[in-house]
C-alpha cells in the first residue's frame, strides 16, 4: 500500500505544474492585450522611421557615445592604483602576433607589445579616426620618390624583464627581425608588401626601401597586427604563443585560457602621465572570459567588471541602464561587419548568380533592427572609414533584399528547386551572432538553399575551416580593419593573406594593385570606391551583410578611456579608477 | 470377491482438455484487462499521468497540424513579443512562435527519450539476461563493464560522448543509450538469477531447451515487470538529460526547436520576457513529472508485496 502522504504530495506536484501552465496561459489576458498594443504601436513607429533616419539617429549615438566619453574624464587629477577587470566573451590558445589574426590574440597583446605608431585617442577624436600616435617610432620621413620610408625609433625603451631578453634595450634590430618575420611568414604580410629590403643604419633607425610606391604602408605601421617582438622571439625561438615579451605599459603575469589573462603594470614603462610620473596609472588589469550573458550583467552590476565589453542583447541592456543608471553606455558604429563568405572552389558556389542570390535572399535591415537594434548596410570596406566607403544611399541600393530576384536567379543557375549548402559559424561570438547566424540560415531556406547549419568552437572555425577553406558558406564577423587595402586586397586579392575564399579574379588583382600607387588620397578614395563597386558586381565575395552598432559599458569609478576601433584597449594606460563614494 | 471395478471410460460426449493458442491469448488479453482495470481504480495518479503523456504524444504527431506557424520562421517584426491571440505563448528574440516550437520541440523530446529507452531497453535486458543465466567469466566480464560504465557522472559521460561524436539527435540517442543500457542490465541480470532457479526453468533444462530458448521463453517473460518499471522512469530521465544537453549547446543542433535550447536561449532574456521560458520549462517539467509518476505508479501496482 502506498503510503496517503506521499500520495497526496504527488497529486499536488501535478496539481501545481497544471496551474503554473494555466496561469501562464490564461492569467494574464489583460497583460497581454496592452503588451500587443504597445507592441503594435512600437511596430508602427519602427516602420515609420526611415533609414537615413536611423543611421542619423545612430550617428548622433555615436556623438552622445563621446560626449558622454567626456564625462569619463571626472578630473585631470588621476588617480595611482587599483585592478581593473574587462571582461569578454571568448578567448584563443595562441598569442603570437605572427601566427595568429584573431582579434582576441591581438586584444591580449595589446598591452604587452607595442607598434612604430598607435593611434591617438582622447575626448575630440572619433572612434575610427585614424590620428597617427608616435609609439616604439618618434620621427619618421618619406623620400620623394615615395620609395624609402626611415623611421627614427625611441631612445629608452626597454623591454620587459622576463627571461630570455631581461629588460634589455629596444633597438632597430627588434624592427628589422619582426618585419622579416612578418613578411616571410606572418599573416599580415601584406601589410609590408613592396618592402624590398630593411636596413637599420644604427641602433635607432629603420629604413624600409620598397620596389614601388605603396601608398597605405604609414598607416599599416599602427596596425594592431604590426606589433614589435624582441629579436629572441625569432632567434632563440621561444614559444611566441604562450610568451609575450614586449615593450608596452603592461607585463603578462598569468594566463589560462577560457578563464583569465592578468597583467600588472611595466614600472619601466616609458611614458609619463598628466602627474610627471611613469605610466600607467593602474597597478594592474585582468580580461576575464565570461560567455553568459545573465553572469556578465549581474557581475557588472554587482560591480566586479569595469569595462563589460560583451554584446548584450537591446532589451536587456536598456534593462540595465534603468538598474544601473551610474555606469556609462557607449554605442559607436562597429568598424568591421558580418560576411559571408563563399568558397569559390566549390560548385554551384562558384557561380556568380548563386552567390547573387545568396545576397539578395538576406534581409539585412529586418535583421539589423530585430538583433542589433540598429546597424548599417556595410559594402567591402566598412563604413566607418567613412573616406573610403560608399555612400549609404549606394550601399542600400547595391544591396537590397528581394528574395522573388534571388529565387529567379537561383533558377538561371540551374537551380530551380534550390539547393543543399553547408554554412559555418561559431557560438563563440556571443548570442547575438548567433542570432544573426540563425536569420541568414532562415533567409537562405526562404530562397531555397537549404542550409545546414555547422556551428564549431572557435579555434576549429578560426583556427582551421575558415583559413583554410573548408566550407561551403562561412558567416561571422571580420576584423575591423582600418585601412581600406586589407578589407579589399587583403581579402579579395589572389592568395592574400585573408583571402579565405579562394577568389582570384585578375581584373580586380590589376584594380588592388593599382590603387597601392595612388599617393594622392582623394584619388585613392575614388579608386577604392570603383573597386567596391567592381566587387559586388562581378565577384560578390565576401557577401558584406551588416555593420551593427557596438556598445560597451564601463562602470562610474572608470575613467579617462576613450575607445578606439582598433583592437586592444587603447590608452589603458592612461585610464585611472576613481575612488568610490 | 469383491466385484473388480471397471475402469471408468471416458465419456465418448466429453472431449478431452486442450488448450489453444487462442485460449492463451484469451487469458492474457483478460489478465490485462483486470489488471488496467485495477491499476485504474488503485492509481488515479498513474492515470493522470498517462493522460499527460498520452496528450503529450498526441501534441508530438500532431505538431504540424496543430502548430500556429513553422517554427523556425522568422518573425520580422515581432521579437519578444508576449503571449497573445495571434502568439499564444509569446514569441522569442527572433520572433519565432514559442507555441509551436514547444509543440515541435515535444517531437525531439519525445523521440529522444523513446528511442533511447527502446535501445537501452532492449540491449540492457539481453545483456542482463544473458550475464544472469549464465553466471561465471560471461558475467564478470558483462557486470564489470556496466560497472565501469555506471562509475562516471551521467552528465559527464553524456557530454564526452556527443562532443566525440558530434551534436546531432542520433548522437543524443547514442549517448544517453549507452549511459542508460547498463541500469537495464543490472536490473535485467538480478531478476535472471532469481528466475533461473524456479522450477520451470529447471523443468525446461531437463526437457532439454537450449539455453537461448530457455532465457527468451522462459527468463525474458518472467523478469519484465520491473524492466517496465525503469523504462518508463528512464523515459522522464531522458528528457531531462536530452534537455541538459541542448541547454549546454551540445544537444539538438541550434536550428532545431528542443527545449532545452529554448531554455538556454530564452535564460538571457528572462527579466525582460519571462514566456521565453516558462513555457518550454512548464513543458519539460510535465513531461518529466508525468513520466516519473507513472513510473511510481507502476511500480506499486506491479509489485504488489511492495510496501512503503
Amino acid at each position: 500500500m502506498q503510503d496517503p502522504g506521499r500520495r497526496w504530495a504527488k497529486l499536488l506536484a501535478l496539481l501545481s505544474a497544471l496551474l503554473l501552465v494555466a496561469a501562464a496561459c490564461g492569467g494574464s489576458d489583460e497583460d497581454v492585450a496592452d503588451d500587443t498594443d504597445a507592441t503594435v504601436a512600437a511596430e508602427q513607429e519602427k516602420d515609420e522611421e526611415s533609414f537615413d533616419e536611423k543611421a542619423e539617429a545612430q550617428q548622433e549615438g555615436e556623438d552622445e557615445a563621446t560626449a558622454q566619453q567626456k564625462e569619463l574624464v571626472a578630473s585631470d587629477d588621476p588617480v595611482r592604483g587599483g585592478h581593473v577587470v574587462i571582461s569578454g566573451p571568448s578567448d584563443i590558445g595562441s598569442l603570437d602576433p605572427i601566427g595568429s589574426s584573431s582579434f582576441n590574440t591581438q586584444y591580449r597583446i595589446a598591452h604587452v607589445y607595442q607598434r612604430l605608431f598607435g593611434f591617438e585617442t582622447g575626448p575630440d577624436i572619433g572612434y575610427t579616426q585614424v590620428v597617427l600616435k608616435p609609439e616604439l617610432a618618434t620621427e619618421w620621413e618619406i623620400s620623394e620618390d615615395n620609395l624609402t620610408y626611415t623611421f627614427k625609433l625611441r631612445e629608452g625603451v626597454k623591454w620587459h624583464d622576463v627571461e630570455p631578453v631581461n629588460g634589455r634595450d629596444f633597438n632597430s634590430g627588434d624592427v628589422k627581425a619582426t618585419f622579416e618575420a612578418i613578411l616571410s611568414e606572418g599573416h599580415q604580410s601584406n601589410l609590408l608588401e613592396r618592402v624590398e629590403s630593411i636596413d637599420t643604419p644604427d641602433d635607432l633607425t629603420v629604413v624600409l626601401n620598397l620596389s614601388a610606391p605603396f601608398a597605405p604602408l604609414l598607416n599599416n605601421m599602427a596596425s594592431h597586427f604590426m606589433w614589435i617582438l624582441p629579436v629572441e622571439a625569432f632567434e632563440e625561438g621561444y614559444d611566441r604563443a604562450a610568451t609575450v615579451i614586449g615593450t608596452g605599459p603592461f607585463i603578462l603575469t598569468e594566463r589560462e585560457v577560457d578563464v583569465a589573462t592578468k597583467y600588472e603594470a611595466n614600472p619601466n614603462y616609458w611614458d609619463v602621465g598628466f602627474d610627471g610620473d611613469p605610466l600607467p596609472y593602474i597597478d594592474s588589469f585582468e580580461q576575464v572570459v565570461i560567455n553568459d550573458t545573465q553572469q556578465v550583467i549581474a557581475a557588472f552590476q554587482a560591480g566586479e567588471i569595469h569595462v563589460m565589453t560583451n554584446g548584450i542583447p537591446v532589451e536587456l541592456l536598456e534593462q540595465l541602464k534603468e538598474d544601473f543608471p551610474e555606469a556609462f553606455y557607449g554605442e559607436w558604429i562597429d568598424a568591421g561587419m558580418g560576411q559571408i563568405g563563399v568558397n569559390m572552389d566549390r560548385e554551384p558556389f562558384n557561380d556568380i548568380k548563386v552567390r547573387q542570390a545568396i545576397s539578395l535572399a538576406i534581409d539585412r535591415e529586418g535583421m539589423g533592427k530585430a538583433i542589433r537594434g540598429g546597424g548599417t548596410i556595410p559594402t567591402n570596406v566598412a563604413p566607418a572609414l567613412s573616406d573610403f566607403a560608399l555612400p549609404e544611399a549606394e550601399r542600400n541600393d547595391l544591396l537590397q533584399y528581394d528574395p522573388e530576384a534571388a529565387i529567379a536567379l537561383l533558377a538561371e543557375a540551374g537551380f530551380p528547386d534550390g539547393l543543399e549548402a553547408s554554412l559555418i559559424a561559431t557560438d563563440r561570438y556571443g548570442a547575438l551572432y548567433t542570432a544573426q547566424t540563425e536569420w541568414v540560415v532562415e533567409d537562405l531556406k526562404a530562397v531555397g538553399i537549404n542550409v545546414e547549419l555547422e556551428l564549431l568552437d572557435y579555434a576549429t572555425y578560426f583556427g582551421s575551416r575558415w583559413p583554410d577553406v573548408e566550407y561551403d558558406l562561412q558567416f561571422g564577423p571580420q576584423t575591423p580593419f582600418l585601412e581600406a587595402d586589407e578589407w579589399l586586397r587583403g581579402q579579395m586579392g589572389t592568395g592574400a593573406g585573408r583571402n579565405w575564399y579562394n577568389i582570384s579574379d585578375p581584373e580586380l588583382d590589376a584594380l588592388l594593385t593599382e590603387q597601392l600607387g595612388i599617393v594622392d588620397a582623394d584619388a585613392r578614395a575614388e579608386k577604392i570606391q570603383e573597386i567596391q563597386r567592381y566587387a559586388l558586381e562581378n565577384v560578390m565575395n565576401p557577401i558584406p551583410i551588416w555593420t551593427y552598432p557596438t556598445r560597451w559599458a564601463y562602470s562610474p569609478d572608470f575613467a579617462n578611456f576613450f575607445r578606439h576601433a582598433s583592437y586592444g584597449f587603447n590608452g589603458l594606460e592612461s585610464t585611472w579608477l576613481e575612488p568610490t563614494s | 470377491m469383491t466385484a473388480v471395478q471397471e475402469p471408468t471410460e471416458i465419456e465418448p460426449d466429453k472431449e478431452p482438455l486442450t488448450i489453444t493458442m487462442e485460449d492463451i491469448e484469451q487469458t492474457v488479453w483478460a489478465r490485462f484487462v483486470t489488471s488496467f482495470r485495477h491499476f485504474v481504480k488503485s492509481q488515479p495518479l498513474g492515470v493522470i499521468s498517462g493522460a499527460v503523456i498520452l496528450l503529450l504524444l498526441v501534441a508530438a504527431i500532431l505538431a504540424p497540424l496543430l502548430a500556429t506557424q513553422d517554427p523556425s520562421e522568422i518573425g520580422r517584426t515581432s521579437q519578444l513579443d508576449s503571449p497573445s491571440f495571434s502568439h499564444f505563448f509569446g514569441t522569442d528574440e527572433l520572433g519565432r512562435d514559442i507555441y509551436s516550437r514547444v509543440l515541435y520541440g515535444s517531437q525531439i523530446s519525445l523521440i529522444v527519450a523513446t528511442s533511447t529507452v527502446v535501445v537501452s531497453t532492449i540491449l540492457g535486458t539481453a545483456l542482463g539476461a544473458v550475464s544472469g543465466y549464465f553466471e561465471g567469466k560471461v558475467d564478470m566480464v558483462l557486470q564489470r563493464l556496466v560497472d565501469a560504465v555506471m562509475s562516471i557522472p551521467v552528465l559527464i559521460l553524456a557530454l564526452f560522448i556527443v562532443a566525440l561524436l558530434g551534436s546531432s539527435v542520433t548522437n543524443v540517442v547514442i549517448a544517453l543509450a549507452v549511459i542508460y543500457t547498463p541500469r537495464f542490465s543490472r536490473i535485467a541480470r538480478g531478476e535472471m538469477l532469481r528466475v533461473k532457479n524456479a522450477d520451470y526453468v529447471t523443468a525446461a533444462e531437463a526437457l532439454g531447451s537450449k539455453p537461448w530458448l530457455v532465457i527468451r521463453r522462459h527468463g525474458i517473460p518472467n523478469i519484465v515487470a520491473p524492466i517496465i518499471i525503469l523504462a518508463s522512469l528512464t523515459f522522464g530521465q531522458a528528457i531531462v538529460a536530452e534537455a541538459a544537453l541542448s541547454f549546454l549547446g551540445v544537444g539538438a543542433p541550434i536550428t532545431e526547436p528542443s527545449w532545452g535550447q529554448m531554455l538556454s536561449r530564452g535564460r538571457e532574456y528572462t527579466r525582460v520576457a519571462w514566456w521565453v521560458v516558462v513555457f518550454p520549462g512548464v513543458a519539460l517539467s510535465l513531461g518529466v513529472l508525468a513520466f516519473n509518476l507513472l513510473g511510481d505508479a507502476l511500480r506499486d501496482h506491479l509489485d504488489p508485496k511492495l510496501v512503503r
